[in-house]
C-alpha cells in the first residue's frame, strides 16, 4: 500500500525549483582551464557528483545490511520454521526426520552463524537456495522479476503521463469545471481499495463483457509466438495495469496540479509572457519544467512502496510476480527466499533513490552537492 | 495554534462536513451493529445467493454460504474502524516521540534513530506487514501492530522535520535561558507547533490503515474470528460470476468510509493551514 | 506637436467586485519617442498595475482592466486580440521587472532564455539567433558574454541578471520600454550602472521609457516627465523640473520633503531636524475618504476637499494637479 497525498507531504517536498534558493551571491570565478589533466580528474572521478554517488552507495549498503538483519531476525522470531510448515502440510512426521531435515537445510545452526554464512554468500552474489521451490533464489527472483517490473513500470509510466495531462488541465482551469471534475475523480481514486477495483474490472471486462482475460500474464500452453504472443501478453496486462495505475494517476495529478499552481504564480512566468512567448510554450517549457521536480521525488518514493503493494494486485490477477512469490515465502517460512526478495527490493529501492537524486540535481542546477 | 477560528473554517468546507457526517454514520452503524442485527455475522442465517431486495429479511442479500450481508457490513465496520483508529493512534504516538527526540537532540541520537527509520522504510511496507502478521498469527492485535509498524516512520519523519525547524527558533532559545527543562520545552513549546501537520497526517493515516486492513484480510490474513470487509470481498470472489454483489457491496462500504476520512483530512488541512489556499494565476 | 507614441487616457483597473472602488482610476499620460516618463508613488499606489495593464499582464482574475484607452502607435491596445498582444509583448513594447532573480527561469541557462526571446520575434536560424544573442549582451555591456551564456541565473550577480533582462527586452527592437522599479532590488552602486545603460539605449535607439519608481532621486536624474499617483488616482503630473521645483500638490510636497538628507543641517540650537513625514499611511481602497483621496492625511485640507474630488487641472505649462488649493491659487 502506498501513502496517499497529503498537503504535508507536498509541503515537505521541494515544491518547485524556485524553492530553497541558495544564495544570490555570484559564484567566484575560479579559473577553469579544463585542458589540464588534473582538472579532468577533478571533473570526473573526484567530482562532487561522483563522490556523492559513492557516499550514497555506501550508506545504502549499510542500510540494506540492517534491513536484511531485521528481516532475518523477524522471520526467525516466531515459533515454527520451514520444516514445521512442511510437516504440517505432509500431515505428520516424526521428530527424528524433522531433525534430519533441519540438519540438511542448515536450520539447526545458531542464528548468528546462519546470518554470517548468508552474508558470505551474498558477497558471491549467491542468494541461496530455496528448498521449497527447489531452485536457487536468484533464479527464482529473476524469473518473476519481469512480470512485476513490467506491471509496475508500465503502470507508473502511464500514470505520470496521464497526470501531466490532467494536472495541467486542472491548473489552467483552476476552480473551473474541468478542475472540479478532476478533483472529484482523484478523490474517488484515493478511496478505492485497489484489489476491489481490480475485481470489479475483472467482473466488467472479463466476466460480463468478455473482452479481456481475467488472470495470468499470458495464456499458457497456447503456442503463441511473435506478434500473437505479444498481443496476448498485452491483453493480459491491461486490467492489472489499469488497476495499479489509477491510484498513482490520482496521486501524481494532485501533486502536479498543486505544484503547477505554485509555479504559475512565480515572477519568471510573468517575464515569459511579457517576452511574447505563446501560452503553450510558457506552460510546457517554463511552468512544467519547474513543476516536475516534486513529481520526480514522489515517483521515486512510490516505486519503493509499490513493490510491496503489488502483492494484492498479483493476488487478484494471479500475476506471476515477485509479490506473490514473497507472500508464498512468508507463508511457507522460506527464510532464504524471503530474505533474498527483501534484499533485492532493498537494493532496488536504494538504486532508484540514488537515480532520483541524481536526476534531481540534473534537473535543478541550483542544488549543490556538498 | 489557530484553534479559535478552526471550527468555523472547517465548517465552511462543504465536502469536509459531509465527510464528517458520513463517518459519523459509519461509526453509528458499527456501534449499533449488535442492536440492528443481533447475532454472529459468521452464522448462516438463510438461503445462499439471495440478491439484495429479494427477501425483506435480508435487505442486502446473502453471500455464497447464506450469511447476511448487512450484518457483515455492520460488524465489519467495527473491525475497520477499530483497526484504523487504533493503529493510527499507536503509530502517531510512537512516531511523534521518536521524531521529537531525533529532531531535538540531533547528532548521534538523530543519526541512529533515522537509520532505524530508514531501515523500516526500505522493506516494502506491505510486505513487512505480511511478515509480521504471518509470524504472530493473524489477530486484531497483530494486525494493528503490523500496520502501526509500517506507519510510524512517516510520522517520525514529519515530526522530526518540524522539530528541526522549530529548534532553531528564537523563542526556544529564550525558553532555555529561563531554565526550562528539555522535556518541558518539547511538550509545551515544540509539540503544539507540530500539531497542525500531525493532525492532518493522522487523518491520512487512518484512511491508509483502513485500506491496508482491507487488503490484508482480503489476502486471508485478517483475524479469523472477525468478519472484515476485506474478507467479505475475498469470499465473494468465488461467486463473482453471478453473485457479484457479495464482493461489490463491502467494497463500496470501504470506498465511502475512506472517502469520508479523506474529505475530513482535506478539511482539517484547509482549516489548520489557512495560508495554503490556492491562488489562481 | 507630434503624435505621442503612447497615449493613455482615463485608465481604470479593478477587481470583479462591483461594489468596490477601482484600484486605479482616471490615470492618463502621454509618452513620445526618446522620452522618459516616471510614474511615481508609494507602494500600493497602483503604479505597477498601471504598467502591467498596458501589456495585458494583469493577474486576471482577480484584477482586470475596466475602462480607459491605451493608444500605441495609433492602435488601440485594449481592442487587440490575444495573438496581436503577444506579438507586441517583447516586440514593440518590452517590460523589465523589479526582482531580477525571480524574473528568470531558474532551470534554464540565460543563453537559452535569450535565444528563446530572440526566436520568438524573428525567424532566424540557430546560428543567426546565437549571434544576435551575443549582440544583445554586448549592447548591455555584459562582461564575458560568451561564457555567461551557459550560466544559470543564480550564478550571476543582481546587476548582471538585470542586464540579461534588459537584453531580453531589447531583443525585439522595442519602441517602448516599461521598467517597473528596475533598480529597487539592486545595490546602490549598481543602480546608476543599470539606469545609465537604459539611458544609453534610449539615446541610441530613440527608445521611450516608462519608468516606475518611488525614488524621486531617480526621477530627477533620468526622467523628462513625471506622473504622481496616490491610491490609484493621478494627483499631479508635468515636466520633471516643474514638478520638482514647484510641486503643486500637498502629497508631492510631502514626498519631496520626506527625502532623507545624508547629513541634515544643524539648527542654531544644535539639534538636527527630524525626517519630514506625511502622517498616516495609504488607506486601503475601500477605506478611501470621500472627495479627495489624500484628504485624510493632508495637513492643508479644507472643507471642500472632503466633499468633492478635485479634478485634474492645469496649474502651469503641461503641469496638472488635482488639488483645490493650488488651483485656487492660480
Amino acid at each position: 500500500m502506498v501513502e496517499p497525498m497529503t498537503q504535508q507531504t507536498l509541503d515537505r517536498l521541494p515544491r518547485s525549483t524556485t524553492d530553497a534558493m541558495s544564495t544570490s551571491q555570484p559564484y567566484l570565478n575560479l579559473p577553469t582551464n579544463q585542458a589540464r589533466l588534473g582538472d579532468l580528474w577533478n571533473a570526473s572521478v573526484a567530482s562532487p557528483t561522483f563522490r556523492y554517488a559513492v557516499r550514497r552507495t555506501w550508506q545504502a549498503a549499510i542500510l540494506i545490511a540492517i534491513t536484511v538483519l531485521l528481516t532475518f531476525i523477524l522471520i526467525n522470531l516466531a515459533p515454527g520454521d520451514m520444516v514445521d510448515v512442511m510437516a504440517g502440510e505432509a500431515g505428520a512426521a516424526d521428530a527424528g526426520y524433522l531433525e534430519l531435515l533441519r540438519g540438511r537445510y542448515g536450520l539447526d545452526q545458531p542464528l548468528p552463524l546462519r546470518f554470517f554464512h548468508y552474508l558470505v554468500q551474498i558477497g558471491h552474489f549467491d542468494l541461496g537456495f530455496s528448498f521449497r521451490h527447489n531452485l536457487p533464489v536468484r533464479d527464482l527472483i529473476l524469473s518473476r522479476l519481469g512480470a512485476t517490473a513490467s506491471l509496475i513500470g508500465i503502470a507508473i509510466t502511464l500514470a505520470v503521463l496521464g497526470a501531466v495531462a490532467l494536472g495541467t488541465i486542472a491548473a489552467r482551469h483552476v476552480n473551473g469545471a474541468p478542475d472540479r471534475i478532476i478533483s472529484v475523480v482523484t478523490l474517488l481514486s484515493y478511496a478505492v481499495p485497489t484489489f476491489w477495483l481490480g475485481l470489479m474490472l475483472v467482473l466488467l471486462f472479463s466476466v460480463k463483457l468478455r473482452w479481456l482475460p481475467s488472470s495470468g500474464s499470458e495464456t499458457l500452453f497456447s503456442g503463441y509466438t511473435g506478434w500473437a504472443r505479444l498481443r496476448d501478453q498485452a491483453e493480459h496486462l491491461v486490467l492489472p495495469v489499469l488497476t495499479l495505475a489509477l491510484f498513482h494517476l490520482a496521486l501524481y495529478t494532485r501533486l502536479l496540479r498543486a505544484s503547477l499552481l505554485e509555479v504559475l504564480n512565480q515572477d519568471f512566468i510573468r517575464t515569459a509572457r511579457a517576452k511574447g512567448l505563446t501560452e503553450r510554450r510558457v506552460i510546457a517549457v517554463h511552468a512544467l519544467g519547474n513543476s516536475l521536480l516534486p513529481l520526480v521525488t514522489m515517483v521515486g518514493m512510490q516505486i519503493g512502496a509499490t513493490i510491496g503493494g503489488v502483492v494484492v494486485i498479483e493476488s487478484v490477477f494471479a500475476w506471476p510476480g515477485l509479490g506473490r512469490l514473497a507472500m508464498d515465502a512468508v507463508l511457507q517460512r522460506d527464510t532464504t527466499l524471503l530474505v533474498g526478495i527483501v534484499l533485492f527490493s532493498g537494493c532496488f529501492v536504494a538504486i532508484v533513490n540514488l537515480l532520483v537524486d541524481l536526476f534531481y540535481s540534473w534537473l535543478d542546477p541550483r542544488i549543490v552537492r556538498n | 495554534m489557530i484553534i479559535s477560528g478552526f471550527w468555523k473554517r472547517f465548517r465552511r468546507n462543504g465536502p469536509a462536513v459531509i465527510g464528517l457526517g458520513v463517518l459519523g454514520l459509519v461509526v453509528a452503524a458499527a456501534l449499533l451493529a449488535s442492536v440492528l442485527r443481533p447475532g454472529d455475522p459468521w452464522s448462516v442465517v438463510g438461503p445462499a445467493f439471495l440478491w439484495p431486495g429479494e427477501d425483506s429479511r435480508f435487505p442486502l442479500g446473502t453471500d455464497i454460504l447464506g450469511r447476511d450481508i448487512l450484518s457483515g457490513l455492520l460488524y465489519g465496520a467495527r473491525v475497520s474502524l477499530a483497526i484504523g483508529f487504533t493503529a493510527t493512534l499507536i503509530s502517531s504516538l510512537v512516531g511523534t516521540i521518536i521524531g521529537l527526540t531525533a529532531g531535538y537532540y540531533g547528532r548521534w541520537t538523530d543519526d541512529g534513530l533515522m537509520r532505524m527509520t530508514e531501515a523500516f522504510q526500505t522493506i516494502p511496507a506491505f510486505l513487512l506487514a505480511i511478515i509480521v502478521i504471518v509470524l504472530f498469527q493473524p489477530s486484531m492485535p497483530s494486525i494493528i501492530s503490523a500496520i502501526a509498524l509500517i506507519s510510524w516512520p512517516g510520522v517520525a519523519r514529519l515530526v522530526r522535520a518540524e522539530t528541526l525547524r522549530l529548534r532553531e527558533a528564537d523563542f526556544i532559545a529564550a525558553c532555555r535561558t529561563f531554565g526550562m527543562s528539555d522535556l518541558r520545552i518539547l511538550l509545551t513549546q515544540i509539540l503544539p507547533n507540530c500539531l497542525a501537520p500531525l493532525i492532518v497526517a493522522t487523518s491520512v493515516s487512518v484512511a491508509t490503515a483502513i485500506l491496508m486492513e482491507a487488503g490484508l484480510s482480503f489476502l486471508g490474513l485478517g483475524d479469523p474470528t472477525r468478519l472484515s470487509w476485506g474478507t467479505m470481498i475475498s469470499i465473494g470472489r468465488d461467486g463473482l460470476r453471478t453473485a457479484w454483489y457479495v464482493s461489490a457491496l463491502p467494497g463500496v462500504a470501504i470506498l465511502i468510509t475512506v472517502m469520508a476520512v479523506n474529505l475530513i483530512g482535506d478539511g482539517l488541512n484547509d482549516a489548520l493551514n489557512p495560508r495554503r489556499r490556492e491562488r489562481p494565476s | 506637436m507630434r503624435e505621442p507614441l503612447l497615449a493613455v487616457h482615463d485608465l481604470s483597473i479593478g477587481t470583479a467586485d462591483r461594489e468596490a472602488q477601482p484600484l486605479v482610476s482616471g490615470v492618463g499620460f502621454d509618452l513620445h519617442r526618446g522620452e522618459t516618463l516616471a510614474l511615481v508613488g508609494e507602494s500600493g499606489s497602483g503604479k505597477s498595475l498601471t504598467a502591467l495593464s498596458l501589456l495585458r499582464l494583469l493577474p486576471d482574475p482577480p484584477v482586470s482592466l475596466q475602462g480607459g484607452s491605451i493608444r500605441f502607435e495609433g492602435r488601440e491596445l485594449t481592442e487587440l486580440g490575444a495573438q496581436e498582444i503577444r506579438d507586441i509583448r517583447g516586440g514593440a513594447i518590452s517590460m523589465i521587472f523589479q526582482e531580477p532573480l525571480s524574473a528568470l527561469n531558474p532551470v534554464m541557462t540565460i543563453g537559452n532564455q535569450l535565444l528563446e526571446t530572440v526566436r520568438a520575434h524573428a525567424r532566424l536560424s540557430r546560428k543567426q539567433a546565437a549571434e544576435r544573442v551575443l549582440e544583445l549582451l554586448d549592447l548591455v555591456r555584459m562582461p564575458d558574454a560568451a561564457r555567461r551564456l551557459h550560466d544559470y541565473p543564480h550564478r550571476l550577480s543582481g546587476g548582471m541578471r538585470q542586464r540579461v533582462l534588459i537584453a531580453m527586452a531589447m531583443a525585439g527592437n522595442p519602441r517602448l520600454l516599461i521598467a517597473d522599479e528596475p533598480t529597487t532590488a539592486l545595490d546602490v552602486t549598481v543602480q546608476a550602472d543599470i539606469l545609465d545603460t537604459l539611458q544609453r539605449l534610449q539615446s541610441k535607439f530613440g527608445l521611450a521609457i516608462l519608468l516606475i519608481t518611488h525614488d524621486f532621486g531617480l526621477v530627477a536624474d533620468y526622467a523628462d516627465k513625471v506622473t504622481v499617483l496616490y491610491a490609484g488616482r493621478q494627483i499631479e503630473s508635468g515636466p520633471v523640473s516643474e514638478v520638482l521645483q514647484r510641486p503643486a500638490h500637498p502629497y508631492t510636497r510631502g514626498l519631496l520633503g520626506a527625502r532623507p538628507d545624508v547629513l541634515p543641517v544643524k539648527r542654531p540650537d544644535g539639534t538636527r531636524p527630524r525626517l519630514a513625514e506625511i502622517p498616516g499611511t495609504i488607506p486601503a481602497i475601500r477605506d478611501l475618504p470621500p472627495g479627495c483621496p489624500f484628504s485624510s492625511r493632508c495637513v492643508e485640507a479644507i472643507e471642500c476637499c472632503t466633499r468633492r474630488a478635485p479634478p485634474l487641472a492645469a496649474v502651469g505649462v503641461g503641469h496638472l494637479s488635482a488639488c483645490f488649493l493650488t488651483q485656487a491659487a492660480e
